[in-house]
């Protein structure tokens, strides 16, 4: 009974419990290797599962705050593309040096989240089109930058510094993404829980009239929970061009959906005003570990993507209150 | 009710991982060969898939592990670190594109892992085994025979696989270097057709209205064939010119199905190395010496020889 009052009053326990029963079952029905050891608590695969969802990771993040906000971002994938692709070209062709190709990809992060929050705020449009319009233009402008082409990256001379290397290294056997992710969703998190900012941020997603009248400046809050998502996008398009070593116009695609499943299995509400940057961090995790113990399986493609559909819903029907309580009342009115 | 909806939850879960364990009942095999897919949505590439699992039933000890990239990096990147945890005795990749997936095949090399790469090459000398069938052989064999077909003098058409992709640019120079010698035969109209049969169509049905007379059409995939074979047919021209296609895939949307039907002249095997995979596998793990690249032979087929490739 303890456990079911705390699970109650603290929203964000539902998902770190639903992580933690994850990991035990994948424990329990991993594969063994010849040794008979579990392959599935092998220290290399926790740091792979950890690397493999830093980039998705690190853009739910910033979906986080546009979801509790109200809005909805589908341009992170695209975002990603176009960051990816002048992290490639900023450091190769334009010769930028590592600091200034960062500050570019991040920027054009930025500027597009600034773009897709203005057009939403000013132009009173849904943020699902505007966002839908940036999804479209973002990948068309990285296309345009690269001809069609993905760039790649190598080293020594006329090529990328040294410096860019510190993305794929390793600090104590944990790849750097891996900090990144962590160092984000600590520093969000404390932006979201602790500041005037994150609390406004939660006023307009739950009441967007009543915070107007509060005296909210609401069209600049929702501008910055924009800028947040695309700052965030660009960060995971410079990691994943160093990831891969290659900028590619191309990728990125459907990452959006990725990003809000993970939001959504972490309890944040797609009607806005509830959410939390721990649970969306389960949720991020809740995927990887499973996409993870699938692959161990050697799962072939087509269960693997039924599966997913199934636990998304599980997912979030288990934990969401709103849905227990819409089920009571349909139940309660037909007897 | 809280408690009951965490238990329902649990065993919602445990019944799904159970579902998961029942198909990983079998005995520990020898050997486990992983092989990393790109893109399995592609016929040629499901074929493959199909050959290598056939070839692998010949082998009880081995365990064949498919992972697929979706035409994915990153993805492809973590399916073979999937197979590193594994623990996998021999590793065989296709790659999606050579750059980002260099760096985790020359870590698995490295591990003492043997690499058997197929199809497309990575930057870099860490494998054992490179199979991979010569596009521009392949065009070459295509070029002689439309040659012979038009007896050195004609009309062609020709539908590029993707523009700026290797194995079109090969197939276009292949092609040229089978009809040299023969001036009387001359390309009147080109264009790119992405692999896609739809394409292929679209370029035909252009094609047709501008030239009264077309004797060939040599398009670099079978579908793009079929697309123009189509429109040949609808505006009822199909039987004044001859279709050439590439791959020679089975079954029935398969090029050598179109060959049967008399739809296309001939088709020219690009083989997948699938089975050879598995066998150049099998000696590789039983320590035996293999070489360093191996070049799958192409076939011509037509209506003599197609129903042997059904």
């Amino acid at each position: 009974m303890k456990l079911s009052s705390a699970l109650h009053n603290k929203d964000w326990l539902k998902p770190v419990f639903g992580v933690t029963i994850i990991f035990i079952l994948c424990i329990l029905f991993s594969p063994e290797s010849s040794k008979g050891s579990i392959i599935f608590l092998k220290f290399d695969n926790l740091t792979n599962v950890l690397r493999q969802v830093s980039e998705i990771g690190i853009i739910s993040i910033g979906m986080t705050f546009v979801i509790i906000a109200g809005g909805i971002d589908l341009s992170v994938g695209s975002v990603l593309a176009l960051s990816a692709t002048l992290t490639a070209f900023g450091i190769m062709d334009w010769q930028l040096g590592f600091t200034f190709t960062i500050i570019l990809a991040l920027f054009s992060g930025a500027s597009t989240g600034f773009i897709n929050g203005a057009v939403t705020a000013f132009g009173k449009m849904q943020s699902f089109i505007a966002t839908l319009a940036m999804m479209t233009a973002a990948r068309g402008f990285a296309l345009f930058i690269s001809d069609n082409n993905s760039r790649n990256i190598g080293f020594g001379e006329n090529a990328a510094p040294d410096s860019f290397r510190i993305f794929t290294d390793s600090f104590a056997g944990i790849p750097l993404p891996v900090f990144i992710f962590v160092a984000v969703t600590i520093a969000f998190n404390i932006l979201l829980q602790k500041t005037r900012f994150g609390r406004y941020v939660f006023a307009i997603g739950s009441n967007e009239n009543a915070s107007k009248l509060a005296g909210l400046k609401v069209n600049r809050i929702r501008i910055y929970t924009f800028v947040v998502a695309g700052l965030l996008s660009a960060l995971a398009g410079i990691i994943h061009t160093a990831q891969l070593l290659q900028g590619n116009p191309n990728d990125g695609v459907g990452f959006e959906l990725d990003a809000i499943a993970a939001v959504v299995i972490g309890g944040t509400s797609l009607m806005g005003g509830k959410g939390s940057i721990s649970g969306t961090f389960a949720g991020v995790l809740i995927i990887g570990l499973l996409s993870n113990i699938l692959g161990l399986h050697g799962i072939q493609k087509d269960f693997q993507l039924m599966l997913k559909g199934v636990i998304i819903i599980a997912a979030v029907f288990i934990q969401g209150n709103s849905m227990n309580y819409e089920w009571k009342k349909l139940f309660t009115k037909r007897s | 009710m809280k408690i009951n909806s965490i238990l329902k939850s649990i065993s919602f879960f445990l019944a799904v991982f159970l579902i998961l364990s029942c198909g990983d009942k079998e005995e520990v095999k020898k050997y486990v060969i992983g092989f990393s897919q790109c893109n399995s949505a592609e016929p040629w590439r499901e074929a493959m898939n199909k050959e290598m699992m056939k070839e692998a039933e010949n082998y009880p000890e081995i365990e064949l592990l498919i992972s697929d990239g979706n035409q994915d990096n990153s993805k492809q990147v973590a399916d073979i670190e999937n197979f590193l945890v594994r623990e996998i005795d021999l590793l065989i990749v296709s790659p999606n594109e050579a750059q980002p997936l260099t760096a985790i095949v020359e870590k698995v090399y490295n591990q003492g892992i043997a690499v058997i790469v197929l199809d497309r090459k990575i930057l870099s000398e860490k494998y054992t085994t490179f199979i991979g069938a010569d596009n521009v052989i392949i065009g070459e064999a295509a070029g002689k025979y439309a040659a012979e077909l038009l007896n050195g003098k004609g009309k062609i058409i020709e539908i590029w696989g993707l523009k700026g992709s290797t194995p079109a640019q090969e197939r276009h120079d292949g092609f040229i270097k089978g009809l040299a010698g023969n001036p009387g035969i001359e390309i009147i109209y080109e264009q790119d057709g992405a692999w896609l049969r739809r394409k292929g169509r679209e370029i035909m049905e252009n094609a047709l209205q501008r030239f009264s007379n077309i004797d060939l059409v040599y398009a670099h995939n079978d579908p793009m064939a079929m697309g123009a074979y189509l429109a040949a047919q609808n505006a009822g021209r199909e039987n004044e010119i001859y279709f050439l296609g590439i791959d020679a895939l089975p079954g029935a949307e398969g090029g050598v199905q179109a060959v049967v039907n008399n739809q296309l002249e001939a088709t020219f095997l690009y083989p997948t190395g699938g089975s050879l995979a598995i066998k150049t596998a099998v000696k590789i793990l039983n320590n035996q010496e293999t070489e360093k690249n191996i070049t799958l032979e192409t076939e011509t087929i037509d209506s003599s020889n197609a129903e042997k490739y059904l």
